[in-house]
């Protein structure tokens, strides 16, 4: 298990080896904004790296969803339905996760 | 009587006042036998458009179930509209669309009249001594004309009501985009399966933008949109500044006004091709080439660009809101007519019941492009003709909407079904739909 901090709401979640940031959310009884549900269609889930112990690169199918969106740079931004967090220390944000299912 | 006992089975299938759109609305032949009955032969209808009929005896058919209406261009000008069946044994006079010249002739016979209706030959009329020139009159059928498009009414209970009464308010929503100064574009047709009222339905709200089109959200404001509903009609739009649904949940620094920009042009000119006129592709294109001022914003920017682009092709939008340069307005001119006017034109789909058969319909889609006043008449588009609505790409957006249409009308096909539900804000259009076309059909107070 590592933690993950998922501001502004102040929240840390547990992610299981192998476990995408959603899936964690989902399991841990927090509702993650998607609308494809976890497929990298919609970028809902997108959130952003306020810090990282080194994260794994995307795959090919998340780096193309998040290559259309129209994210600023200067930022490092990443799918939750498809970042798989290996190690603590990340820190994120991400509007309106909440408690609830 | 079979229509007593037709109604008395249909009612179940009202929507107005329940709390579901029931599924025979759109399954059932019977439902559909009722709207041949009481919505078309009583409801204003688009048959074409005036440049479709620029010379006397340019004329276009139009059918809605087994009625076909001829539409002409008289010798005094005016639009005239026939019942598409000759007096004497019944053959249609005119098919598809061209120029009949001077007369309208009846292939079998030979007979003829004039462009106003009036029959002008009858071969060996000594062996008709009982017909009277009513009698060998054309059935003259309602028109009337508003923003460039030619309606008709078949008078079904009587008298129709007047145009611009039925249509309010879509004329004061419509008119400043000068729907009269709009050519053709494109005009594209195929059959769809599914339902007519599942195509309307379909694109009368933005609620399916997020799941249909994931794509649109990087730069569309869905939350945004503003929901309508009129007397008849209804309308959606607004939410024209390029900006990420907040469903994305970002904050205004997060967002690259740049590629904003380019991934909203993109879209409007790759994946809903013919929403801008050719002329404003070019000028947009070079929009995403061209690196925005510091601290401009990309809705910013695009709107001194289409307002710059509008004033170069000789086009008055000094009287548009941004909102309307941008945005736009999405209605439906009820029953079967509807989409995004924006700008510079109107993107625009026409559904038709296909014959007797409920599971599939007449599709088309129109593009409309706003012409600079006294500009040169230009040759109308080639009518593009799909049988197969799969063997042609009609842009991401569109390919997107029309391979929902097929699951739909197998899923409301299941009989355990239940009614359809609606989202009480942004489907508010779909719900409003069917209580006027119950108003049509079943007489509902609406």
């Amino acid at each position: 298990m590592v933690t993950v901090r998922v501001e502004p709401a102040g929240i840390e979640l547990d992610v299981a080896p192998g476990e995408t940031v959603m899936a964690a959310a989902t399991r841990n009884g927090y509702v993650w904004p998607t609308v494809c549900g976890g497929r990298a269609e919609c970028g809902v889930c997108v959130l952003k790296v306020l810090a990282s112990n080194g994260l794994p690169l995307p795959e090919p199918l998340e780096a193309a969803r998040l290559g259309a969106l129209p994210l600023a740079a200067g930022a490092e931004w990443r799918l939750a339905c498809q970042l798989r967090p290996g190690t603590d220390g990340l820190v994120v944000r991400k509007a309106g996760v909440r408690r609830g299912t | 009587m079979t229509i007593l006992g037709q109604r008395t089975g249909l009612d179940e299938l009202m929507c107005f006042g329940s709390d579901t759109i029931p599924r025979g609305r759109f399954t059932s032949k019977e439902f559909l036998a009722l709207e041949y009955e009481r919505l078309w032969p009583n409801v204003w209808q688009i048959a074409g458009r005036v440049e479709e009929l620029r010379e006397p005896g340019d004329f276009v058919e139009y059918s809605i179930g087994e009625r076909s209406v001829i539409v002409v261009r008289a010798a005094d000008g005016a639009i005239r509209a026939f019942h598409n069946t000759c007096p004497h044994r019944g053959t249609r006079l005119g098919e598809g669309c061209g120029r009949f010249g001077a007369e309208i002739r009846c292939p079998f016979h030979g007979w003829r009249w004039d462009l106003a209706g009036n029959n002008t030959f009858v071969l060996d009329p000594h062996e008709f001594p009982a017909m009277t020139a009513e009698e060998l009159h054309l059935i003259e059928v309602h028109v009337g004309e508003w923003g460039g498009f030619v309606f008709v009414h078949f008078g079904g209970s009587g008298e129709p009501e007047p145009l611009l009464e039925f249509l309010d308010p879509i004329p004061r929503i419509i008119d400043p985009y000068h729907p009269e100064r709009m050519r053709y574009t494109g005009i594209k047709k195929t059959i769809l399966p599914a339902n007519w009222k599942v195509v309307v339905d379909a694109f009368n709200e933005g609620y399916h933008i997020a799941a249909t089109h994931p794509e649109l959200l990087q730069w569309k404001d869905d939350a945004a949109l503003e929901y309508e509903v009129f007397r008849t009609h209804t309308r959606y739009g607004g939410a024209g500044e390029p900006k990420p649904s907040p469903r994305l949940g970002l904050d205004p620094e997060d967002v690259d006004q740049q590629q904003l920009l380019a991934l909203k042009i993109k879209d409007l000119i790759d994946n809903l091709p013919g929403y801008f006129g050719p002329d404003d592709l070019k000028a947009l294109d070079e929009v995403t080439r061209t690196p925005l001022p510091p601290g401009v914003s990309a809705g910013a920017y695009y709107l001194k660009r289409r307002r710059d682009g509008a004033v170069a092709r000789g086009l008055d939008w000094s009287h548009l809101s941004d909102d309307q340069v941008l945005g736009g307005d999405d209605v439906l001119v009820f029953p079967n007519f509807l989409g995004p006017a924006v700008g510079g034109g109107w993107f625009v789909y026409r559904v038709r019941p296909n014959g007797d058969d409920p599971h599939t319909c007449l599709f088309e889609l129109w593009t409309l492009s706003e012409e600079p006043v006294g500009a040169a008449p230009q040759p109308l588009p080639a009518r593009e003709w799909y049988p197969d609505p799969w063997a042609h790409d009609w842009g991401l957006v569109v390919n997107q909407d029309l391979a929902n249409f097929d699951r739909i009308q197998r899923g409301l096909r299941v009989p355990e079904g239940q009614g359809l539900r609606w989202n009480r804000r942004q489907e508010m259009g779909v719900r409003r739909f069917h209580e006027v076309l119950d108003r049509y059909l079943f007489n509902a107070p609406t």
